[in-house]
């Protein structure tokens, strides 16, 4: 996987170039917004880190720039700000997940890997947590390598939870990917579907756990 | 005090005013009119006695013993028809009455002879009625009195005096209410452009573009005031901006090393070193991030103005938190009334103050202790903990800055709680702590109950 990063603090950079690349990344390094323009024109990444406060300029403003000439990779905002007009504003303008500084190298690797695995990916890819196993491709799940057939709504629950495995999923965001606005839905239905997917997945050994948070949500985690 | 304050009005105070100072300006002349009236009908009086005994002198023939009154057809007639309203008489020197008018007039003749000519004076009726006023001349060796029966004072006076009256309460009181409602729709009109620089100055926010008043349309003397107030808006808005810049700035040079350090201790090898290197840099990070979110909260007035669904708010900061309970085994729960829990607010710092009050109780409570958090009707945000709860004499200091408990064991930055407090005040709610039943904490937001 080819990543540019385009960061300008110097140490920073360096650490998280290495960090990336024991992660498996293979990565470009760029300190400027010029630099950054020149390399989105002459290479071709499949992800970008960009971080915000660059000293020719707004981080914010070549996403825009980029995106508006077609850029359609997937980018992770790196920021200082935190306050939620600029989360929204980065979202808006075109970044696709990002991570508050100071972070653990481990969240940005982490951030990677779920932006890589987006739907919009024509590849399908392997997402795998603690003995559970995940095909995007094929819609194949494995506990220890042994095959777990699921229905079509727990497979589409289950992709929720291993794409946000270690944070909450509220009812809300479950029942807006799972059900359509048409669809009468028993106000019960999700905790139904996490009951029978959460005994499937026990009854077939699988270490990850769904943790029932009352009233707030769901969350998967593999702490054992 | 703002109903009283209204009640005296511009409006009002012009009205009531006016009314005084045109009433005064109405009843002032008409008083000295009629008082003049009276003067002058006083002076009539006088003047017709006057001509009245100068008629008599001039008919006087003197050249006789008696002297003869020959009056005129006309004059002689009046007196005669005048039923004793109108009298004459003529004394010679020794007071002996030489002409009559009639025998009425008797008293009339020795009234006048105790009087010096040219005097004014009063002769008694011999029928109690109301008495004569009379006048004395002199003509050679006699004495002429003529008198009037009544006097037209009452009847005459009275009635200029209603004329008078009427005519400035006619002409008056049209004009009072048309002046007072010129002045008072001047004022409105004057007014609703007041009103209308009222409205855009409830339309600014901080931080919002282009905070200024229209002067547009405004009388003469309420344009300085607009002026001096943009100039004052804009001044603020200057120093807003550099607040503003000055905490993007910090953000930026704060978290920028601490994250060089963070993503640095993440290159060692795994080991108890490592680990409480991790745990310093956690709470550097915390440190920083709290500094920098009161510096925001002290910088700039939080606008406070949109409609927040408290439950889906708490359960969101609740939810970002969640991981962190369940790594340290603890259950976490929360509950809300099933309609949604309305507040006027700021969504961004009531997630901040939820954050707080969950980290809060992550950090100050045993691992594997359960939290839960309440949203309630009230409204109220309840963060509920058993752990060992707060003694009463530190309920109050450990919501100010840098206060911490002296009784706590954990790693604080004595911050979180000062911006509950402070995020708390701004919504006009109230932060504070009570024990739980059945042993721990409660920490609450407390919304005032509305009416």
């Amino acid at each position: 996987m080819r990543l540019l990063l385009v960061e300008d603090e110097r140490e920073l950079a360096a650490l998280l170039k290495n960090g990336l690349k024991t992660a498996g990344f293979a990565v470009d390094h760029v300190a400027s917004i010029a630099d950054a323009e020149a390399a989105l024109g002459t290479e071709s990444y499949d992800i970008a880190v960009l971080d915000l406060r660059l000293p020719d300029g707004d981080g914010l403003d070549l996403l825009r720039r980029r995106r508006a000439a077609g850029l359609a990779i997937p980018v992770l905002i790196l920021t200082a700000r935190d306050s939620l007009s600029d989360r929204v504003k980065g979202l808006e303008q075109g970044g696709d997940d990002y991570v508050l500084k100071p972070f653990h190298i481990d969240e940005v690797v982490a951030r990677l890997r779920a932006l890589l695995r987006r739907p919009n990916q024509a590849l399908g890819i392997d997402i795998v947590i603690g003995n559970l196993a995940l095909n995007t491709m094929n819609l194949v799940v494995t506990v220890a390598e042994l095959p777990l057939p699921l229905s079509r709504r727990e497979l589409g629950l289950l992709e929720l939870f291993m794409r946000r495995a270690g944070r909450v999923l509220t009812k809300e965001t479950i029942e807006r990917a799972l059900y359509g606005f048409n669809e009468e839905l028993e106000s019960n239905a999700v905790e139904v579907l996490v009951h029978r997917l959460r005994r499937k997945l026990s009854g077939a050994g699988a270490t990850p756990a769904i943790h029932t948070l009352r009233g707030i949500g769901y969350l998967m985690d593999d702490t054992p | 005090m703002s109903r009283s304050a209204r009640a005296w009005s511009l409006k009002r105070r012009l009205a009531i005013r006016l009314l005084v100072v045109l009433t005064l300006g109405v009843l002032g002349p008409s008083t000295v009119m009629v008082i003049a009236a009276m003067w002058a009908i006083d002076s009539m009086d006088d003047r017709a006695l006057q001509d009245q005994a100068g008629d008599i002198v001039r008919n006087l023939d003197v050249g006789v013993y008696p002297p003869v009154l020959h009056l005129p057809e006309r004059l002689a007639a009046a007196y005669a028809s005048s039923g004793d309203s109108y009298l004459y008489a003529v004394m010679d020197a020794a007071g002996t009455a030489v002409v009559l008018s009639s025998p009425a007039a008797t008293p009339l003749a020795t009234g006048a002879m105790r009087v010096p000519s040219g005097a004014f004076f009063l002769v008694s009726r011999p029928d109690g009625g109301s008495p004569w006023y009379a006048y004395a001349a002199q003509t050679g060796p006699y004495r002429v009195a003529v008198a009037q029966g009544s006097l037209h004072e009452d009847s005459l006076s009275d009635s200029i005096i209603r004329d008078l009256v009427n005519f400035s309460l006619l002409t008056a009181l049209p004009l009072l209410a048309v002046t007072v409602l010129v002045a008072i729709w001047t004022l409105n009109h004057a007014f609703r452009e007041i009103d209308r620089v009222a409205a855009d100055a409830r339309s600014i926010t901080p931080g919002g573009a282009d905070a200024r008043l229209s002067s547009t349309g405004l009388p003469g003397e309420i344009r300085p005031l607009v002026e001096a107030v943009n100039d004052a808006l804009a001044r603020l808005s200057r120093a807003y901006d550099v607040e503003r810049r000055f905490t993007t700035d910090a953000a930026h040079e704060l978290r920028t090393p601490v994250a060089v350090l963070t993503a640095r201790i993440d290159t060692m090898p795994a080991g108890p070193l490592r680990d409480a290197l991790a745990a310093d840099a956690t709470r550097l990070s915390r440190l920083v991030s709290q500094m920098l979110d009161v510096a925001r909260l002290d910088a700039a007035p939080l606008p406070v103005d949109e409609a927040v669904n408290l439950t889906a708010v708490v359960r969101e900061a609740v939810a970002q938190l969640a991981p962190l309970a369940l790594r340290d085994q603890r259950q976490m729960a929360m509950s809300a009334p099933n309609r949604p829990v309305e507040v006027h607010g700021n969504a961004a710092a009531l997630r901040l103050a939820v954050t707080n009050l969950v980290e809060n109780a992550l950090l100050h409570t045993p691992v594997g202790t359960p939290i839960d958090v309440e949203v309630t009707e009230g409204p109220e945000i309840r963060v509920l903990d058993r752990g060992p709860g707060v003694p009463a004499a530190e309920r109050g200091a450990i919501f100010e800055r840098f206060q911490r408990s002296p009784t706590t064991i954990a790693s604080g930055t004595g911050l979180g709680l000062a911006i509950v407090a402070e995020i708390a005040a701004r919504h006009g709610a109230v932060a504070g702590v009570e024990d739980r039943e059945g042993g721990g904490s409660a920490f609450v937001i407390r919304w005032p109950r509305e009416g």
